[in-house]
């Protein structure tokens, strides 16, 4: 059974082995360039000043500039298990189903359910095996970032410790059960990247901000912003006035600071908002409760994943002629 | 002869040295020259891999030929499509179709896509199989769908209507109902059939040509009458093949200790009193082409291997 | 043949337009959030005097980005619907019909094999031109609050959604997808094909032709200057750095800076004698957008004449 899979599947396990292969080296390439500048232009020391130097930002800036490209290029990186889905998971049962050679699958000496537990444990047990090993090597290419904070933030959220796994079992077990469902390939891979989008942009973009009541804080410009440290995810940044009540942001830079190239939330700026009642208000994630994030993050993911196994399991026990 | 003053059309199919080579592969069909004259049924006989489905792809232009010519109806149907295409009627292996369309959708696809279409020809075939309009051609029979592929095909009005093993995958009774339905459709004349099949006893009934295609070579091609009259069986006393070989082509010998017994192709008459003369049937001929070696008749090496294998057999 | 091409794909057409509404909806509804929302900022008054590399309107760009910044996350995956579509459309249109065997069928009916791809092609080409058409409005007007913030116009996000190449990226997924259709024949290599193709096409083009379509402009810089020349925030910085004694450019320093010296003393360390920026002003745009229009079109005519060829002479 093990062999028959690996061979039916051994196409995709060639061309998944190698594209997994090019990312490797692309990643301890850029990862090593990344880090031995991190070093060499002193980051590190430059961070943790209070008062940046000049020559402080221009080796931020030269640091930044030199592997913004890479960075962005990571975020493509958040495709990976959507294509995984796609070229490994659509056509699992799909194509079995489509060209009719389920019927001869089926009528070997394997239960059909059998069959069926061997392929998802093999795929998704090297599917996961994968990810792990890309997180590693991922969250080792993040850390000179880690040291600027939140500033990078989603990614560094999206690629580390069990949430990438629970990414890839999902966007699989969703094509596989897609496949089944539909019983056609082309079709089940426009089914995954569709439910892959409508799952992963709600559950970053409005879900993850809220797994736990944000902290708000609100005060004087200067205070305010002293008091939430680099390292925290600040979710919105805004002003209200004395009965709590929201002020646009462009009405106060109107009136406070008009047409002004910075503002120092020390001087001027910060008498004028004092002045028209106006508070900053702040509302972030205190970085002590990522680790508490990621866990629920991974659970909806993988409580998914389960569900949609189930889902397989049972269309391909009842519903299959 | 006669047949050069005759019009190129008198032929529906005609091939000369046809080869088609598939990359290193090796040869799908060699040097096959064929003439199958107008109004025939002919049959399209060999064993899996001999090259049936090559020859009939190169007739209908699918594919185009590493050596040699094909015509069909006089025209070239690879490098004219435009006046081939409307004149044939093919029904690949397998019958395939459109699977989510209904049997009403197939037929709005040949009205569309062929300017001699019969729709009530069509229309009237499936409504009297009972074949019904409304419903996806996947959820039919195998028996049902090959009617509706070969109603299709009968639909366009073609001159010659080829067949790639129609009848393979169909149950004896549809299978009885499908040549049914040809016989009809040739009865109306102006067909040409050559359908290909590796069973040779439905074909018998309808067909009043045959071609035997082995190992990509043309085996036999002819009337089946024709055929029928010059094949015998010669049974006698155990003996030395090599005098018979001399005049007549041997096809299939076999000897026991006391009894020789040769299927020969009688170039001639018999005059050899010691020989017995029966009638062969048709599968016993085709059985014995097909068993032959795979060397040409045309060259001397190739008529003394045979010979040589005609001495040979001892059963 | 046009009914047929309808009746075959109807159903990949329907759930087109479909995803064609929900995208108009979702750019329709925040698209007008930000538009309002850039209002309120507008009169702030700092827009006016924004230039590239400054930190003006610091705040502004801070209270975008907290506010849009997820949806502009989002958008940059708006450059991948047309591979989608050259991918999943495209890639099939041939190569399922010969997996499926319906190519012996429809093959042997009294229309050419030419003219049954050309009918196929220009039908659904056809229908890509109106689909990104359509969509071309709405994401310049979505993009333009970001834009004037930000200045990115040549960044992926805008430019690859802009124009004439929005338009012609979509024309090249689907030639690609057609051609990887026509030559691997199997559907799902096909779909694989298409993405190594369009990335292996794209990538190049924009990473490394796009910012020298025309010669970027350079302007140098004294080490003494504190702040580099101001640019218009629509420009695009294409490099910047250090220039030494010997004319040489480089954008790092080669040894770094020493924790006490000052900034024109490690200039001087590391043997600098001026800085310079690299740029494409913003008035180039359109330029490029064609420039780049152009050359896609140019491969995906290859494409198409590939497609063609192999359809009447390989196949089957």
């Amino acid at each position: 059974m093990i062999w028959v899979s690996s061979r039916q599947h051994r196409a995709e396990t060639l061309v998944v082995t190698l594209v997994l292969a090019i990312l490797a080296a692309l990643l301890l390439k850029t990862g090593l360039d990344m880090a031995s500048a991190y070093q060499q232009l002193g980051i590190g020391a430059c961070l943790a000043e209070t008062r940046r130097s000049q020559t402080c930002n221009t080796a931020l800036y030269a640091f930044q500039g030199g592997f913004s490209f890479a960075i962005s290029a990571i975020v493509w990186l958040n495709v990976l298990p959507a294509l995984l889905g796609l070229f490994v998971g659509a056509p699992l049962l799909a194509r079995e189903l489509e060209q009719g050679t389920f019927r001869l699958a089926w009528t070997q000496s394997v239960p059909r359910l059998r069959w069926l537990e061997v392929k998802l444990a093999l795929v998704l047990g090297v599917a996961l095996l994968a990810s792990a090993g890309l997180t590693a090597l991922l969250t080792r290419w993040f850390s000179p970032l880690r040291q600027f904070g939140a500033l990078y933030f989603p990614l560094t959220f999206d690629f580390e410790g069990t949430v990438p796994l629970a990414y890839a079992a999902y966007a699989l077990t969703l094509a596989i059960s897609a496949g089944a469902l539909l019983r056609r390939v082309v079709p089940a891979m426009a089914v995954t990247i569709a439910g892959f989008v409508a799952a992963r942009a709600p559950v970053e973009l409005w879900l993850r901000p809220r797994y736990l009541p944000p902290i708000t804080l609100t005060g004087d410009p200067g205070k305010v912003d002293a008091m939430v440290p680099k390292t925290d995810w600040a979710l919105d940044n805004g002003w209200v006035d004395q009965m709590g009540h929201q002020v646009h942001t462009g009405a106060v830079l109107a009136t406070c600071a008009p047409g002004q190239n910075s503002i120092d939330f020390q001087g001027a700026f910060a008498q004028c908002t004092h002045a028209h009642g106006w508070l900053m208000s702040i509302t972030y994630q205190p970085a002590d409760r990522f680790g508490l994030f990621r866990n629920i993050e991974t659970a909806i993911f993988v409580a998914l994943s389960v569900a949609l196994v189930a889902l397989t399991i049972w269309i391909v026990r009842r519903r299959i002629a | 002869m006669n047949d050069q003053a005759l019009n190129e059309t008198a032929f529906a199919l005609e091939t000369t040295n046809l080869s088609k080579r598939y990359g290193r592969k090796g040869w799908a069909l060699q040097d096959a020259t064929l003439r199958l004259p107008n109004g025939r049924v002919a049959a399209l006989v060999g064993p899996n891999g001999a090259g049936k489905t090559t020859l009939l792809h190169l007739a209908v232009g699918l594919l185009n030929p590493t050596g040699g010519s094909v015509r069909v109806c006089g025209f070239d149907p690879d490098q004219q499509p435009k006046e081939t295409l409307p004149r044939i009627g093919f029904v690949a292996q397998d019958h395939p179709l459109y699977k989510s369309f209904s049997v009403a959708d197939m037929l709005t696809f040949g009205r569309k896509l062929n300017p001699r279409w019969d729709d009530d020809l069509a229309l009237r075939r499936l409504q009297r199989l009972g074949i019904p309009l409304k419903r996806a051609v996947g959820k039919l029979s195998g028996g049902q769908q090959a009617q509706v592929a070969l109603a299709l095909a009968l639909a366009k009005r073609p001159e010659l209507l080829l067949l790639d093993e129609p009848i393979a995958s169909l149950d004896p009774l549809a299978r009885r109902e499908f040549l049914r339905t040809l016989m009809e459709a040739t009865a109306e004349g102006g067909l040409t059939v050559l359908l290909s099949s590796h069973i040779i006893a439905d074909l018998e009934r309808v067909c009043d040509y045959l071609i035997i295609l082995s190992a990509s070579r043309v085996q036999l091609a002819g009337e089946i009458d024709e055929i029928l009259r010059r094949h015998k069986l010669l049974v006698g006393p155990r003996a030395d093949p090599t005098a018979v070989a001399s005049v007549h082509n041997i096809i299939e010998a076999s000897h026991t200790p006391r009894q020789t017994t040769l299927l020969v192709r009688l170039n001639g008459v018999i005059f050899d009193p010691s020989w017995e003369v029966r009638d062969v049937s048709l599968e016993d001929i085709v059985l014995a082409y097909l068993g032959r070696p795979s060397v040409s008749e045309d060259t001397d090496a190739g008529r003394s291997a045979l010979v040589a294998s005609a001495k040979g057999s001892a059963s | 043949m046009t009914w047929l091409t309808w009746r075959q794909h109807r159903i990949e057409g329907l759930i087109l337009v479909v995803v064609l509404a929900v995208i108009g909806v979702f750019l329709l509804v925040t698209g007008l959030e930000m538009a309002n929302s850039f209002q309120q900022f507008r009169l702030s008054n700092c827009l006016g005097q924004i230039s590239k590399g400054s930190s003006s309107c610091y705040e502004l760009g801070m209270a975008w980005n907290s506010q849009y910044g997820g949806f502009l996350r989002g958008a940059a995956l708006l450059p991948a619907l047309p591979l989608l579509l050259g991918a999943l459309v495209g890639a099939p249109l041939v190569a399922q019909e010969v997996e499926q065997r319906t190519h012996l069928l429809i093959w042997t009916q009294s229309i050419t094999r030419l003219r049954w791809l050309t009918v196929m092609l220009a039908l659904v080409l056809g229908a890509g031109l109106l689909a990104s058409g359509a969509l071309l409005a709405l994401l310049s007007w979505w993009n333009s609050p970001s834009v004037q913030i930000y200045g990115d116009s040549f960044g992926p996000r805008v430019y690859d959604t802009s124009g004439p190449v929005w338009v012609a990226t979509t024309l090249l997924a689907l030639a690609v997808g057609i051609f990887a259709g026509a030559l691997t024949r199997r559907t799902v290599a096909a779909i694989f094909l298409t993405m190594v193709l369009f990335v292996a096409i794209r990538a190049p083009v924009e990473l490394l032709w796009r910012p020298n379509f025309e010669t970027p402009v350079t302007v140098t810089y004294s080490i003494d200057q504190q702040n580099p020349p101001a640019l218009s925030n629509q420009d695009w910085i294409v490099s910047q750095g250090y220039i030494d004694a010997q004319g040489n450019r480089s954008t790092n320093l080669r040894e770094g800076c020493a924790k006490d010296e000052t900034l024109r003393q490690c200039l001087q360390t590391n043997g600098v004698q001026a800085n310079y920026i690299a740029y494409q002003p913003g008035d180039r745009f359109w330029t490029f957008q064609w420039i780049e229009a152009g050359i896609y079109l140019g491969f995906s005519a290859l494409a198409l004449g590939a497609s063609v060829w192999l359809v009447r002479r390989r196949l089957s």
